[in-house]
């Protein structure tokens, strides 16, 4: 997807919002010297103007290892493409492997924070100032619309910094670059017409950019959806009685749809839903998935279509009744960063044995640990174990 | 209507306003620096709601915007894409600078410059 | 109190006269190692603990003496991200080539290489092209099929048997003797049994009965067998059973999470603990398979083990 691929790797790459960016910098040099009061910083505007980015390029530039937590738990084709770059990793089930935890402090980039509030469960506002509060720990928050009553602590006590939609010239610049370096023979008056549609939204030019580019004529309805945060769209989508009513919603979020599916697969697993409608619904799901992944990998964007139809004829299938989507950090995505000392150390505990025994992961997990930790409990010492790890692994595996 | 032109981050002076005045542009989002005296405005400064309170004292607040590439200034009313522009940016790029041959480059550069010598500090 | 090794460390042959079992194939690969310079690539396929890895180490050893070390990288498919890390790291390995012992090139062991996707393999087999002036490759396997032709062809294969049983109680007892340990040789059979032939499982269950106090009876294998399970996947069978689907999926991903394993890892475990259930049929294969290949097409692993939870539930349930 160009959006990832394009997706600044420095700060300087970075386009618009200087003003923001010149602040941002400032912040995390004080925070580097511990000058700052702030236990972190909160980015604040609508989608697609670069929040994500800004803070991806900035563990880039100083060598933070970057950590995304979805709030809504949705998992962005972005979030997995940027785990393939060095020194980035996002929690996803996709990336538990040792080597992606390197002795690095993190930056814990959590976005859209809209629909957080409450310190009823864990992945709630107590969770974030618990997580803020690490000492190795530096986190980002974003969101569109924070509400001054429900995230009043998050905005007292994190640096507020403030970014605003692009302007077309600032979008064509994008827009430039991409084509130059794709060698694409895309007329002036496109671009422009694709700039001054985008409201700003840079994500929205560069996916539209992105269908242009691969012949779909450019609609004549072009319109970016401002204000619809994503919890909003599934539900509604979610609600849809009527198949062409589905089939628009998703149009209009395409450069979202992966967004929309897992969100979709998040509500319906917690729902309490018939077990065979469950599993239904789930085949047709996983089928989307596949489906566009092979599309973002080969760019087979002339199946887009068939996928949007069935990706609302399985929204109707979703009981409109039983099934709402809620945004929330999981409690297993989330303990992960917690505990991140006792993963390393169950981490380096792994290798060794891996090393020493010459298998896989999956074998050491499989066919070592259960015995090393029945030999333990009979008090029988294992070289090359100390206490400590037998310990770390006891507590691991019960 | 008095106009005082402004840069992001230049701190500048407002006649006498009165007292009941300074809260709400504070939440507004105008910043006061207490060592000089002096206001500036930030990414978090919502320039309309400023200028409403400040219209009633006759000051138009109006944000000298300039290139980021080449630090001219940028004349908006001039532009092909107003119409399509929210305005909220501190910064954008002028006409001479779009149109030439390697305007991302361009921009690069320019932000290298300016990043470091904020890190340097 | 004195610690101990593992006894699949311990006892882990160094030439290839100690391994057990495989007669053909070390006469066949005593002769190939006659002429060093004419040793082609090597395929090892067979079951789980019939002595594949060992092997390979011990050709290594064979080879290199006691820098063995030095000249062999191991690898892991399933534990390396992606096919350009491993195209990296063995470039870097064969770059470096010294030619000072006298064998002509380096020996790269890559285990599981089953678990690759075809494009990966397809890629591999260029790896070893381009690398072939220094590096001979040794690919080891479970499942013969799963390798691509143009690889299997470019390979001496060799196919590893189960182990034989009066052979395996015999080395198990071998054991007991050295660790000065009592046993029923019933209880050593039922080893074989439990184990179905793999040696490291075996050797395990052995060690781990070794450490209870009195002789190794078949009562206590067959207990500690009962006990000792590296299977969450189990557990969460277990809970999607008696609790539901939402616990089930929560208890899954806690598991992956902690453990480090990756989705295609859940559906193995998940094939060999629905066994262990009793629960196997041809539906649940037939989910077990779509998943696996799923995963392997690149599905997102949240979305693709929540489908595959969700649809082995409803299997289950009727």
């Amino acid at each position: 997807m160009w959006v990832e691929k394009y997706r600044p790797k420095t700060l300087a790459e970075v386009v618009g919002n200087e003003q923001a960016k010149s602040e941002f910098v400032k912040w995390l040099s004080d925070w580097k010297k511990r000058k700052v009061k702030e236990l972190g910083v909160f980015f604040i505007g609508p989608q697609g103007v670069g929040k994500t980015s800004l803070a991806y390029a900035a563990a880039n530039d100083f060598g933070y290892q970057f950590i995304e937590l979805n709030a809504s738990d949705v998992r962005t084709e972005s979030a997995i493409l940027r785990k393939l770059a060095p020194i980035s990793g996002t929690i996803s089930l996709d990336s538990f492997s040792s080597s992606e935890f390197i002795r690095k402090d993190i930056m814990v980039f959590l976005d859209e924070v809209d629909g957080i509030y409450g310190h009823s469960d864990r992945g709630g506002l107590g969770a974030i100032m618990e997580l803020a509060r690490q000492r190795n720990i530096l986190l980002i928050l974003s969101a569109n619309f924070p509400d001054a009553v429900k995230h009043k602590e998050l905005l007292k006590n994190f640096k507020r910094i403030y970014l605003h939609p692009l302007s077309p010239r600032q979008i064509l610049i994008i827009l430039k670059r991409i084509c130059e370096t794709e060698h694409l023979n895309i007329s002036a008056d496109i671009l422009q017409k694709i700039s001054m549609k985008s409201r700003g939204d840079a994500r929205f030019a560069i996916n539209t950019l992105h269908m242009v580019a691969m012949g779909h004529p450019l609609p004549e309805d072009l319109e970016v959806n401002l204000t619809t945060p994503l919890a909003k769209t599934v539900n509604d989508l979610i609600q849809c009685k009527d198949h062409m009513e589905a089939i628009n919603k998703i149009s209009y979020s395409l450069s979202r749809i992966d967004e929309i599916y897992r969100a979709l697969s998040e509500a319906i697993a917690n729902s309490n839903l018939d077990t065979s409608k469950r599993a239904e619904i789930f085949d047709l799901i996983s089928k989307i998935d596949v489906f566009m992944r092979k599309i973002a990998k080969k760019g087979q964007w002339k199946i887009l279509r068939e996928v949007i139809y069935l990706l609302a004829s399985t929204s109707l299938l979703i009981p409109g009744d039983r099934v709402r989507y809620v945004e929330k950090i999981p409690d297993y995505v989330f303990s992960k960063v917690i505990y991140k000392s006792r993963s390393e150390k169950f981490n380096e505990i792994i290798n060794s044995l891996k090393r020493r025994l010459h298998c896989s992961r999956r074998k050491i997990v499989q066919y070592m640990l259960p015995y090393l930790a029945f030999l333990a409990k009979n008090n029988r010492r294992i070289s090359g174990l100390s206490k400590d790890d037998i310990n770390v692994m006891l507590s691991v595996l019960t | 209507m008095r106009t005082l032109n402004v840069e992001p981050n230049e701190k500048f002076k407002l006649p006498f306003i009165g007292k009941g005045v300074f809260p709400l542009l504070m939440s507004a989002g105008l910043k006061y620096d207490r060592k000089t005296k002096a206001f500036f405005i930030d990414s978090g400064t919502d320039l309309n709601a400023v200028n409403g309170i400040l219209s009633s004292r006759g000051i138009k607040l109006v944000i000298r915007r300039t290139c980021a590439i080449c630090g001219t200034p940028v004349k908006c009313e001039k532009c092909d894409f107003l119409s399509s522009c929210d305005q909220k940016q501190f910064f954008c790029i002028c006409k001479s600078c779009l149109n030439s041959e390697h305007v991302f480059l361009n921009y690069l550069e320019s932000q290298k410059r300016s990043l470091l010598s904020k890190v340097m500090k | 109190m004195p610690s101990e090794l593992m006894w699949v460390e311990k006892y882990r042959p160094k030439t290839l006269d100690e391994v057990i079992d495989q007669r053909e194939i070390i006469i066949g690969l005593k002769k190939m190692l006659n002429e060093v310079s004419e040793m082609p690539h090597m395929l090892f396929s067979g079951p789980p603990g019939t002595g594949k890895t060992t092997v390979a180490l011990c050709i290594a050893r064979h080879l290199y003496n006691d820098a063995w070390r030095d000249h062999t990288l191991e690898l892991n498919a399933s534990d390396e991200r992606g096919i350009d890390v491993i195209r990296n790291k063995v470039k870097a390995f064969s770059q470096f080539f010294d030619r000072t012992l006298g064998i002509p090139f380096k020996l790269v062991i890559l285990d599981e290489a089953d678990m690759m996707t075809s494009e990966a393999q397809t890629a591999l087999r260029r790896i070893m092209e381009m690398t072939a002036r220094t590096t001979r490759f040794i690919l080891i396997c479970n499942y013969l099929s799963k390798i691509i032709s143009p690889i299997q062809s470019r390979c001496a294969v060799f196919r590893f048997k189960k182990l034989d049983r009066d052979d395996v109680v015999k080395y198990l007892s071998q054991i007991c003797e050295k660790e000065g340990v009592k046993y029923d040789e019933n209880a050593l059979k039922e080893i074989y049994e439990i184990t179905e032939g793999d040696l490291r499982r075996a050797l395990n269950l052995l060690q781990s009965a070794s450490s209870l106090k009195g002789k190794i009876t078949i009562e206590i294998v067959r207990k500690i067998a009962g006990e000792v399970s590296g299977n969450f996947m189990i557990d969460v069978l277990e809970t999607l059973i008696k609790e539901g689907y939402s616990p089930a999926r929560k208890k899954l991903f806690e598991y992956m999470i902690t453990l480090g394993l990756s989705g295609i890892d859940v559906i193995r475990l998940a094939m060999d603990a629905l066994d262990f259930m009793g629960k196997m049929n041809p539906k649940i294969a037939e989910i077990l398979a779509t998943y696996d290949f799923r995963l392997v097409e690149g599905g997102n692993e949240e979305i693709q083990l929540s489908a595959f939870l969700a649809a082995i539930h409803n299997e289950l349930r009727s």
